[in-house]
């Protein structure tokens, strides 16, 4: 009996030279993938101060991203600081961050700026695929575990575990450029239009905020982690535009006390240091209701190395 | 637009109209007998694009003239779901149909072969629209593994996919932002994002097109070229010569020479040439906004026509026509006639488009907004010089991507295109439908 496929391929004259040919572009491919994946690695690790020794760590989202100047602040407060900040990470994103960072450094820093805001326990809102972000250090065991829990499909998973460039993406792409650069600059150029946005948010055009107790048990086990490895904590809550909190001003303080609380309990040194009071007013800082524009994010840097100088000095 | 499992009966239907009605054309020696089949084969095939596709368009156009007669006449529409690919293979099975009236292919006589030429699943849902001439014969040959066609489709996939997830889906996020709400934005954001629809729809179909090429080749089939370089065209009739030829060519060959093509009065031909592109435009959606695209195109040609008549007065046609600068401002100029065109393409209705076009090219000494992440933006600009780069090759004959040998060697070739599935893994964003499963 003759089986179609197989008969062909017998019969194939160029079938030897053929795989040989594509033998040879999977081999390109798997070396291309490789070496550009490992370049891309090296520059994100290089923009968020991976495997470093830096003396400070910050860990947060986009809010702390713009809020301070990592080489402003490295110049001010003459230590090193790694900017370990990421778009759109949660609380759960940010535990993992730390524990990253702590399982890769080659030396522990001694101040860990852990950012905190009035949105910290509200799951609406968030980014379902944050953990794409974390998809370039699939390898390091922290990271895999949570990635494994985090992908809607094991698909996902296999993929970025084989396709090595698949675990980047433009963003990501982006960072590591700007780590070979070493361009931490802000690039959200401009003023927000305050009389749009007032309007929009008397209009119910905000991001309310509630409260999650799975997301206060994760900040929970985040300090508690961070007391563990014998550090100092600073929680910073950046400013944002005032008027998304004066809307919802119970929540706000409400938010405030229970990060206050966990915190007592969890990581009793920690600082807590809310610059909303000092800088909601100054609308000419901010590019959007919650992220600062270049000037906001250096008057926000000098400030907070003044606070940190009175930390030491305590 | 859905697809619906009922609707493999609307297929099945249309394949046994065409089918019995080739069989009756292609055997009876009465031209009258023939006649009435074909009619009754285009009425029927046309009748049914017209009540999937354009029924509640021609209720809500004549609405208002209804509203003339009687003030209380209301806006009715019924709730039709288009079947995706109609307007595809409607037209494939209509090319047959008519060819083999026009005795241009013999009748087939197994409705199985004819059935997997009308529904190839890598042509069903959008095209080539492929003859019966080139197709259908393929079926009766029989087909066999070779890793020659292996490779060969695989390379139309690679690229194919290159564009479709790593630029049109990319372009896609911009573009979908500003034509969303084109008032928002200033001329030159509007024209940052009407040009990067121009590469988006480009990449879109054209990268479909190659994945189903590549994926009929493997099988062992050889689809007909449907895209050859449309940016590189020096005039607009070169433009539809390259551009969804397949379509191109069944307008002119079952619409443009039946109306009689160039063998009339200038006049009748002039009308004949917007006819055809104004169908040509409707063909791709009920829409306004379609109807004008077409209407548009029309309008280029016959300028253009009239342009090469001034010329030829003055004296000036061959010094235009062989100097190498002007080939490459008519090419600039072509693309950006085309430009103004995608814009009602891509418009919701008209009076966005009509904004669009008259403030595109007003307050360029504005930096056009980049989006929300301006690292994507600059991305995207450097993706379409990559794409121009290699069509560049292409247009100079040093890259092949289709059937032809390719001058560029070998390993050079292979490190192409394994930048370009790195590329796919490194930059594609997660698909979109392809823009023309919607005709």
């Amino acid at each position: 009996m003759q089986i179609p496929l197989f008969t062909d391929l017998i019969n194939d004259k160029l079938i030897k030279k053929n795989l040989l040919r594509i033998g040879l572009f999977l081999v390109i491919v798997i070396i291309l993938d490789y070496f550009v994946s490992v370049i891309l690695l090296q520059g994100v690790d290089l923009n968020y101060g991976l495997k470093g020794d830096s003396d400070i760590l910050m860990i947060g989202h986009s809010h702390l991203m713009l809020a301070l100047d990592k080489e402003l602040l490295e110049k001010r407060s003459r230590l090193k600081v790694a900017k370990y900040t990421r778009e759109g990470v949660n609380v759960s994103d940010r535990r993992v961050m730390i524990k990253h960072y702590f399982s890769t450094c080659t030396k522990k820093p001694g101040i860990v700026v852990l950012s905190i805001d009035p949105w910290l326990f509200s799951s609406e809102g968030l980014s379902k695929n944050s953990y794409l972000l974390f998809l370039p250090f699939i390898d390091t065991p922290e990271v895999r575990d949570y990635i494994k829990e985090s992908v809607p499909k094991n698909f996902d998973y296999l993929k970025a575990k084989w396709i090595r460039c698949s675990r980047f993406n433009s963003t990501l792409l982006n960072a590591s450029i700007r780590g070979y650069l070493k361009n931490w600059d802000n690039l959200k150029i401009g003023v927000l239009d305050t009389v749009i946005l007032k309007h929009e948010i008397a209009n119910g055009s905000y991001r309310a905020i509630t409260f999650n107790h799975d997301l206060m048990e994760d900040f929970s086990n985040t300090l508690h982690f961070l007391k563990g490895e014998n550090v100092k904590v600073i929680l910073l809550n950046t400013p944002v535009f005032k008027p998304i909190i004066t809307i919802q001003d119970h929540q706000y303080n409400r938010a405030m006390q229970i990060i206050d609380s966990i915190a007592q309990v969890s990581c009793p040194d920690a600082s807590i240091i809310d610059l909303v009071p000092l800088f909601s007013d100054n609308n000419s800082l901010f590019f959007d209701p919650i992220h600062l524009n270049p000037t906001g994010q250096k008057v926000i840097t000098e400030y907070f190395s003044e606070v940190l100088d009175s930390i030491f000095l305590k | 637009m859905y697809w619906r499992w009922e609707y493999i009966f609307l297929i099945l239907f249309e394949n046994s109209i065409n089918f019995y009605a080739g069989l009756r054309i292609g055997t009876s020696l009465n031209d009258k007998v023939k006649k009435k089949w074909l009619i009754f084969a285009l009425v029927t095939n046309l009748g049914l694009l017209f009540f999937f596709k354009y029924f509640n368009f021609a209720l809500t156009s004549l609405t208002p003239l209804a509203q003339v007669f009687n003030p209380r006449v209301q806006p009715y529409i019924v709730n039709i779901i288009l079947p995706i690919g109609i307007s595809f293979h409607t037209f494939t099975t209509l090319s047959y149909t008519m060819d083999v009236y026009r005795k241009k292919h013999q009748v087939e006589n197994s409705f199985v072969k004819f059935s997997l030429y009308v529904t190839f699943f890598p042509l069903l849902l959008a095209g080539p629209i492929e003859r019966a001439t080139n197709l259908l014969d393929q079926f009766s040959t029989k087909k066999n593994f070779s890793s020659e066609q292996l490779i060969e489709g695989c390379k139309l996939i690679i690229w194919g996919l290159f564009k479709k997830v790593v630029i049109a889906d990319r372009l896609a996020i911009y573009v979908n932002q500003i034509y969303g709400n084109p008032h928002s934005y200033s001329g030159s954001t509007l024209l940052l994002a009407t040009m990067f629809f121009a590469f988006q729809i480009y990449c879109d179909f054209s990268g479909y097109t190659d994945i189903a090429t590549g994926s009929a080749r493997i099988l062992g089939f050889r689809l007909m070229q449907n895209f050859n370089l449309p940016y590189m065209a020096d005039s607009i009739g070169n433009f539809w010569k390259r551009w969804h030829i397949s379509l191109s060519s069944w307008f002119a060959d079952y619409l443009y020479k039946p109306l009689g093509g160039n063998r009339v009065s200038k006049s009748r031909w002039m009308l004949n040439i917007f006819i055809v592109f104004a169908v040509s435009g409707l063909w791709h959606g009920a829409n306004w906004t379609f109807i004008i695209w077409g209407a548009l195109h029309g309008f280029y040609y016959l300028l253009e026509y009239m342009g090469s008549l001034l010329l030829k007065f003055v004296g000036l046609e061959q010094r235009v026509t062989r100097s190498k600068i002007m080939h490459k401002l008519r090419i600039v100029a072509v693309f950006f006639l085309v430009l103004i065109a995608w814009v009602f393409f891509r418009s919701i209705n008209i009076q966005d488009a009509f904004y669009i076009t008259s403030h595109m090219f007003t307050g360029l000494n504005r930096m056009p907004y980049l989006g929300s992440s301006a690292f994507d933006t600059v991305l995207n600009i450097m993706l379409i010089l990559l794409l121009y780069s290699i069509q560049i090759l292409q247009y100079k004959g040093l890259f092949s991507i289709y059937y032809t040998p390719s001058k560029t060697p070998a390993f050079l070739r292979y490190v192409g295109y394994a930048i370009l599935l790195v590329l796919i893994g490194l930059l594609g964003v997660n698909s979109r439908e392809f823009i023309y499963f919607q005709f």
